[in-house]
């Protein structure tokens, strides 16, 4: 197949979950004997868009990629009015919601690649659904575009004009279950799309629990996280059980947090949570493999890796109730429990910590979902057959 | 507690030893949410605790109502943790406060007007629905249509 995925941002060293994901299938697929090219633009900052790379070809982690210039700078003023009514909760009008997308790192010469492009390859695939490069990119041949949305329940999930570049396009590529379920609820009269999902590469070595609580001094129950520490991803929540568990229920937890920047948290928690930084993979694994659970009470989910990393290991997570994504995962797995509130969280912690064989039961299931559905290799089937099924060949 | 150091699969090689049952994950949420629960009714949680921590965890949730933050103040208490220079530098906040008082103070006060109009909206709006649903509370129901007597032609 020849396919051009068109991104907002790609370059090494670009941190994201919509960038990491699209790295991972662009590469495979380009690994499997597909012509990829990456379709984005010279910005690598997702807050100032600004030209940080020359235009033209380039290559990253073996896939070819062309960048195109921004050419709409990014009105900072209108950003800032705009941005804190969204982050108010209210609702924006049309107009308005267009402003905002065409500030999201808007390329004019890159819809032209676009549309150069639309008869040459079998499928455009932009991704995520939010930014320019998708909303004004994905209305250049919607015929021939298929749009992976990572979608979660936000405000701009109720743009009015992305909605509509989401029910021109060809096809959809799902993530999740949940993620198909959200978009459903929230965006009436959607394309034909496929669950395509997501892989993950299980540990080619058995991965050190023992040496991981050793390194980083854990000792007793632990419960980690590894994202980012910040309360867009409900961390706060996080801390405060864990907070709650040692001097309202009198039990010793301890919250390995793991990711970039450091973890703001009142003092509370200080005595509670040990800030591990910035880990590799092998040492992120290991510090699961040790931990009674993987707490992740995100609400902002369209996929969630950590939760695969989690079972890959064997641990069970604990999820948010009020996320769709992560607890379906939890439910279609069996490998984790989803709590409302902090009672609840705490409750759970405790019942893992206490119960050695359920903690484990509900690993393995989790570590058995993984291995049956969450590989790359199924996912790279699924996606050829999305593909096929949603883009015919054409004729000639 | 014991140690929980878990002895679980971690690494282990695919389809290594035979697979247990998969857990009813729903019935063990259940189970919690229904603990939770009991628990709550008995009184055995320390709400005071769990309502200190809520506050420290999650500042941002507004407690006040918004008549209390309709004023935007210019002017903030000014301060410095350090321990000599400190009296200089809230010496030079004082100073840069004072030459740029005349471009921050009427940007505040037309907040604070925007404010003030917003809530007054928005109180009048809260009591015009409160009428209607207290008038549509006491109001007898409207007889159907097709229970009025037709009349002839």
């Amino acid at each position: 197949m020849k396919l051009a995925f068109v991104v907002p941002r790609f370059a090494a060293g670009v941190l994201g979950g919509a960038e990491y994901h699209v790295g991972q299938l662009a590469g495979r697929l380009r690994r499997r004997g597909h012509d990829i090219t990456v379709l984005t633009t010279c910005a690598v900052d997702h807050y100032t868009w600004e030209n940080a790379l020359p235009p033209g070809p380039d290559t990253v982690d073996g896939i070819p990629v062309r960048r195109y210039p921004v050419t709409v700078a990014r009105d900072r003023s209108l950003m800032a009015r705009l941005q804190t009514a969204i982050d108010g909760g209210l609702t924006i009008p049309p107009a308005h919601q267009e402003e905002w997308v065409r500030n999201t790192g808007h390329s004019e010469p890159l819809l032209d690649a676009i549309a150069a492009a639309a008869d040459r390859v079998d499928a455009l695939v932009f991704a995520p659904y939010l930014f320019a490069s998708t909303v004004l990119g994905g209305r250049v041949r919607p015929d021939r575009s298929l749009i992976q949305p990572l979608l979660h329940d936000e405000a701009y999930a109720r743009f009015t004009c992305v909605q509509e570049t989401l029910r021109s396009a060809a096809g959809l590529l799902w993530i999740s279950s949940g993620e198909r379920h959200v978009a459903g609820r929230l965006i009436p009269g959607l394309p034909p799309g496929r669950l395509v999902g997501a892989g993950i590469e299980l540990p080619a070595e058995p991965v050190d629990p023992k040496g991981a609580r050793r390194r980083h001094g854990l000792e007793g129950t632990v419960v980690s996280y590894a994202g980012r520490r910040e309360e867009a991803k409900n961390f706060p929540l996080v801390a405060e059980a864990v907070t709650a568990a040692n001097l309202g229920w009198r039990q010793r937890v301890t919250l390995a947090a793991m990711g970039a920047g450091p973890a703001v948290l009142p003092p509370a928690a200080r005595p509670f949570v040990r800030d591990l930084g910035l880990v590799d993979d092998d040492d992120k694994l290991g510090v699961f493999a040790a931990s009674t659970a993987v707490v992740n009470l995100s609400l902002a989910e369209s996929f969630s890796y950590v939760l695969m990393e989690a079972w890959s290991v064997g641990t069970p997570v604990i999820a948010h109730a009020g996320c769709e994504v992560t607890s379906r995962h939890c439910r279609e797995a069996g490998g984790g429990l989803w709590v409302r509130n902090v009672e609840e969280a705490v409750e759970a912690i405790l019942r893992l910590a206490a119960d050695h064989a359920l903690r484990d039961r509900l690993g393995a299931a989790g570590r058995r979902h993984v291995i049956q559905h969450v590989s790359w290799d199924a996912t790279l089937d699924r996606f050829e057959t999305a593909v096929a099924e949603l883009l015919p060949v054409r004729a000639g | 507690m014991n140690d929980p150091a878990p002895t679980g699969p971690a690494g282990a090689p695919l389809g290594e030893g035979a697979e247990p049952p998969d857990p009813d994950v729903e019935a063990i949420v259940a189970e919690i949410q229904a603990e939770v629960e009991a628990k709550r009714a008995a009184g055995a949680y320390p709400t005071a605790l769990l309502e200190r921590l809520h506050t420290e965890f999650h500042p941002d949730e507004g407690l006040e109502p918004p008549e209390v933050l309709v004023l935007v103040q210019s002017a903030r208490p000014l301060r410095s943790t350090r321990p000599v220079v400190g009296g200089v530098i809230v010496f030079g906040k004082r100073v840069v406060r004072r030459l740029l008082a005349w471009y921050v103070a009427p940007i505040a006060q037309d907040q604070t007007r925007f404010n003030l109009a917003i809530l007054r909206e928005l109180r009048a709006l809260e009591e015009r629905v409160a009428r209607l649903e207290e008038r549509a509370a006491s109001s007898p129901e409207e007889p159907e249509k097709g229970s009025r007597p037709r009349t002839g032609t």
